[in-house]
């Protein structure tokens, strides 16, 4: 009699951690679907989500601790592994944490992408002491949209953004695979736009190539690449100077576009108060911002006080738009003047400003259009600035966190917390929710982090620069060399960048990987400690735009197998470190960011399992009787937020339109470098011109004319890839092998006739840094200055599936200070390269 | 009784989750998928248009696979599925040749699963694994448990209905009969009256795809 039941869990194979259920047979999987008892995805799951039982029996999966016998490290140099002990790795490992933490911490760099548990991973790199912690190296700063992370965590608590799909009449993407491509929530996302647009909802996508949101949109939009940020500048400097559409109410209530600022850009305060000033239209003087009804506040104009000038913030940003004219646009962006005001005027005429809404006996305003920008408009160069300018965007129109428009994926619902409204700060403007990026007036000098944040703290990841200054840490000015990497699932070579760089890097550290196969960047580690598969681990997450509450993942099957826990291999590491117990220890930090109940905190001299401390984790926010016992049984204990929960969390705090804390920031770090003489000192020019108030138009180097390098690669996610990690799956690699776009370089069908390359043909794309070779797929549905890469593989690893399989992208990119975007960290993402045929 | 489908072309967004179902749900070999989804591309730029096709067998009323099938494995049921009985496949292929959808395809035994031993687990290792027609049949076996096939159970935009086409209460009937829009077959000019319809609100939506009413 075979035994079958099935299993309750969540998917770990890209950061959405969707709910599914597992069909175990005879103690092995046999089979995975979508957990209909998740009000989210109900029941639903992509097609990773589905495949992802062939990870657990991939037979390429490493499964014993290993150490390196060949001190000689590069791609196809056998490093001699050597199988050994649970105890002899760790002890080796132990022993060289040891001896780093005593010497100087930050030594160790940790390049920590393990998903859903990256924080908490986080907490063992602050327990070491280590300040290179958290992405270094893995590429997140290439393969995100790292921007929207500290633009909104500043401006208003999002990580994330999403739209309200429910009441949201008309949509404009740009960059971003939201409902139909790879995006946040894709599972649930999908059922909600096909719904919208069912419902009527206008989509119009502005991407170089036709994605799939670009097919089923009402409007494709082409552009050259990393010119959104022109493009969305030219849209706000039509709204306001020419058709009048913004929402004064909005802006006087919920933003600081009323505050008065100086000619240095500075708002002007009350002597007493030191509260910034705005225009009282009624008493025709300045006073504080919260004595003021924003009926009365001034919203546009300059006002003379004692023969100085001011203006409001919106009067700052109406006359610096004004350069961006539909005409200015069109030749950044290749999109015809016609189309750009069209989409304009469609985009403030849809939001219907001044319109309201009753939700449960609550009055909002309706503004019923949104828009979204990923990897598209961010990942640049002026990514940063892209992203304030789209923040703003959707302000000028009143579309922010309201019914029909913009929403936020905020990040105190993660580990079970209810929606917390957002606490108010400084001047009268929401608190920031990202810590670490206001800096003293003084610069840390010796730099510490070797990603170089010490200059540039507004950024969220900037871990492909470590490689750079592992590489040659005299050259910032680093009085030490970085001697260890401890890697927690990532594959750089795959997903970094300038792969000779990484080989580099990778050949000057101690290696240790966390990993479950023997990829690439495997191959030049010195131990290999196996991950266990999804299937055989914990977690309890909440990574839902819409839901308060936990879901589960458990082992589907008692696994015999010799791999570990990732979570356990580091509680093991930070005993044999010496720094899991005790104040300030692992323990102690796990209690802080799991914000733990006194009755539930980890004892700071005991020893937890992984599985215990999510115990506590569920207990402290729900009581006894829900651990992670009733949740294995049950699932999940989500509910939707409520429209009260969900809508204008800033409230009573105002949003900045003018972001002036990161002008504070960023006219500090250039006094400070100017007055300790940084860059005089190290010959480099480092200060982070993006740190502005206002977002204006930047070129990213890919944009200067270089007559070698005609073209643009660019890269796309698509829903059955997970960065380098989902080609080693049979199935998923079967299903991109029937799209032939997919693993092969798309190009425009008369780009590819003047270049004597048709459909078929191998041929070599090539920048300045490094080649890849592909089959070329012509096509209508791209830009014809662009082509096309999608996902990150062409492994070269032994794994039969992966194995040559598509194109590594990834080495077409620079590592360097000039393509890095200060603001949110993003390396620039697009590459500038000549394509030819081979013979 | 007549199971049927019908596939929203304008809520598809050519994710393959459908087709990754059906490969989960059906274990089928490598390089064989019985429900694939096509994608297809015309127009100039920048005004190009792309539709994604799932394609599932048909299960013709008038099925060419079940005339030409020389030993009567290839058969219709009541219900209007059309199934294979791999006992009677000698593997001769004349359906697959009279298939005018490419639903069907020989088995290779190119299993996945001689390295990977999830088939073993799953209990149809004793299926006849090389040399015999497969194709899909509407996931016959979760009929049977009152489940929908896998691909509609699992479409993320709920862009595939299925149920009785000859019963005017099911949803399948209900949608097809208060369409005001047109409604597609593929290759209806072959007149084997698949039982697969497509809808679609948009002007062009690919090749192979002709109004029927």
């Amino acid at each position: 009699m075979q035994e079958k039941r099935w299993v309750h869990s969540h998917c770990m194979q890209c950061f959405n951690a969707c709910a599914i259920k597992v069909l175990v047979k005879n103690n092995l999987p046999v089979k995975i679907e979508g957990d209909p008892d998740n009000p989210v995805t109900k029941g639903k799951i992509c097609g990773r989500g589905i495949s992802g039982i062939m990870k657990f029996y991939d037979p390429h999966r490493v499964k014993t601790p290993l150490i390196r016998t060949n001190a000689n490290k590069g791609p196809g140099i056998d490093p001699g592994w050597k199988e050994v002990s649970w105890d002899e790795a760790f002890e080796i490992v132990g022993e060289r944490l040891r001896k780093i933490r005593n010497e100087e911490p930050n030594k160790l760099i940790t390049g920590f992408w393990c998903y859903e548990k990256y924080m908490q991973a986080n907490a063992w790199s602050q327990a070491f002491g280590t300040e290179n912690a958290g992405f270094s190296f893995t590429g997140v700063s290439t393969q995100c949209a790292n921007p929207i992370h500290t633009i909104g965590l500043i401006g208003r608590g999002a990580l994330l953004e999403h739209v309200d799909f429910k009441y949201c009449n008309y949509l404009l993407v740009l960059g971003a695979g939201i409902g139909s491509d790879a995006f946040q929530n894709f599972v649930s996302s999908a059922r909600e736009m096909a719904d919208a647009r069912e419902r009527g909802m206008k989509l119009v996508v502005v991407d170089p190539r036709l994605s799939a949101g670009a097919a089923k949109a009402d409007r494709w939009i082409p552009i050259r690449p990393a010119t959104d940020l022109a493009f969305i500048l030219g849209m706000i400097n039509l709204l306001i100077n020419e058709y009048n559409l913004y929402d004064s109410w909005f802006l006087r209530k919920y933003t600081n576009a009323p505050y008065l600022l100086g000619s240095d850009g500075y708002y002007i305060r009350d002597e007493k108060t030191g509260k910034p000033l705005v225009w009282n239209l009624e008493t025709g003087v300045p006073e504080p911002h919260d004595v003021v009804s924003d009926r009365e506040m001034a919203l546009i104009g300059s006002y003379n006080v004692n023969g100085r000038k001011y203006q409001t913030a919106f009067q700052v940003l109406k006359e610096q738009v004004m350069q961006y004219s539909p005409q200015t646009v069109s030749k950044v962006t290749s999109i015809s003047e016609d189309v750009i005001r069209t989409v304009a005027r469609e985009f403030g005429e849809e939001a219907q400003i001044g319109q309201t809404i009753v939700l449960d006996g609550v009055e909002y305003p309706y503004r019923p259009v949104a828009t979204v920008g990923y990897r598209g408009l961010q990942a640049h160069k002026n990514g940063g600035l892209a992203t304030m300018a789209l923040e703003i965007l959707i302000m000028v129109v009143g579309c922010m966190e309201v019914p029909g428009g913009v929403l936020s994926k905020s990040t105190d619902r993660r580990w079970g917390d209810q929606p917390q409204r957002l606490k108010m700060g400084k001047d009268g403007l929401v608190a920031p929710s990202m810590r670490g990026w206001e800096i003293s007036d003084k610069l840390t000098y010796p730099p510490k982090k070797l990603d170089l944040r010490d200059y540039y703290p507004v950024s969220f990841d900037m871990g492909h620069l470590t490689i750079l200054s592992t590489i040659d840490p005299q050259k910032f000015g680093f009085e030490y060399d970085p001697e260890m990497l401890l890697l927690f699932r990532s594959n750089p070579f795959m997903t970094c960048a300038d792969q000779s760089m990484v080989a580099e890097a990778l050949r000057k550290l101690f290696v240790v990987d966390i990993t479950i196969y023997l990829d690439e960047t495997a191959e030049f580690a010195d131990v290999i400690l196996p991950e266990s598969t999804y299937l055989e681990r914990y977690n309890l997450i909440n990574f839902s735009f819409e839901a308060v509450g936990l879901q589960v993942a458990q082992p589907v099957v008692n696994s015999s197998d010799t791999t570990k826990e990732g979570m356990d291999i580091l509680t093991e590491l930070s005993e044999r470190g010496g720094f899991l117990y005790g104040p300030g220890g692992y323990n102690s930090l796990l209690n802080a960011i799991l914000d733990l109940k006194e009755d539930y905190r980890l004892n700071l001299n005991s020893k937890y399992t992984w599985p215990e401390i999510l115990d506590r984790m569920a207990k402290s926010r729900y009581g006894s009787q829900y651990g992670l016992d009733w949740f294995k049984e049950h699932g999940n204990n989500f509910r939707l937020m409520t429209p009260e929960e969900k809508y204008l969390r800033y409230r009573e705090a105002r949003i900045p339109l003018y972001y002036h804390s990161i002008k504070e920031v960023g006219d500090k770090i250039k006094r400070a470098l100017d007055q300790q003489g940084i860059e005089e000192k190290l010959g480099l020019r480092l200060r982070p011109e993006e740190y502005v108030a206002l977002p204006y138009w930047q070129q990213s180097p890919i944009h200067r004319h270089d007559p070698k390098y005609d073209l643009f690669c660019i890269n796309h996610k698509q829903p059955l890839i997970t960065f380098s990690d989902t080609a080693t799956n049979p199935w998923l690699m079967e299903l991109l092998e029937r799209k032939k776009t997919e693993l092969g370089i798309l190009i425009h069908e008369d780009t590819g006739l003047k270049k004597g390359i048709t459909t078929g043909d191998e041929i070599c794309v090539e920048s300045a840094t490094g080649k890849i070779k592909g089959i070329a797929f012509l096509s209508q549905g791209v830009h014809p200055e662009v082509v096309v890469t999608a996902g990150a593989m062409g492994h070269w690893m032994d794994h039969s599936i992966a194995k040559g399989k598509g194109v590594s992208y990834n080495a077409l990119l620079p590592i360097n200070l000039e393509n890095t975007n200060p603001l949110g960290g993003t390396l620039e993402s697009t590459a500038k390269v000549r394509i030819y045929r081979l013979k | 009784m007549r199971y049927a489908m019908v596939i929203n072309l304008d809520r598809c967004i050519g994710c393959q989750s459908c087709s990754a179902a059906c490969r989960a749900e059906n274990l089928t070999e490598r390089g064989m998928l019985w429900q694939t989804v096509l994608s297809q591309e015309g127009g100039d730029y920048p005004s190009v248009w792309r539709t994604f096709i799932p394609k599932p067998c048909m299960q013709c009323e008038d099925a060419e696979c079940v005339r030409v099938c020389p030993t009567g494995a290839s058969a219709k049921r009541p219900d209007g599925i059309v199934t294979i009985d791999s006992q009677k496949c000698i593997g001769c292929e004349y359906c697959i040749l009279a298939c005018p959808f490419k639903s069907r395809s020989l088995k290779k035994g190119t299993s996945y699963f001689s390295s990977y031993t999830l088939l073993e687990v799953a209990g149809v290792k004793n299926q006849k694994m090389s040399n015999v027609v497969s194709k899909c049949d509407f996931c016959q076996a979760r009929l049977e448990q009152g489940l929908r096939p896998a691909c509609v159970s699992n479409c993320l935009t709920d862009a595939m209905i299925f149920g009785d086409l000859e019963d005017p209460k099911s949803d399948i009937a209900k949608v097809l009969s208060g369409r005001n829009g047109q409604v597609y077959q593929m290759l209806p000019v072959k007149g084997v009256k698949p039982s697969v319809f497509y809808t679609s609100n948009k002007a062009i939506i690919g090749e192979d795809l002709e109004v029927i009413r």
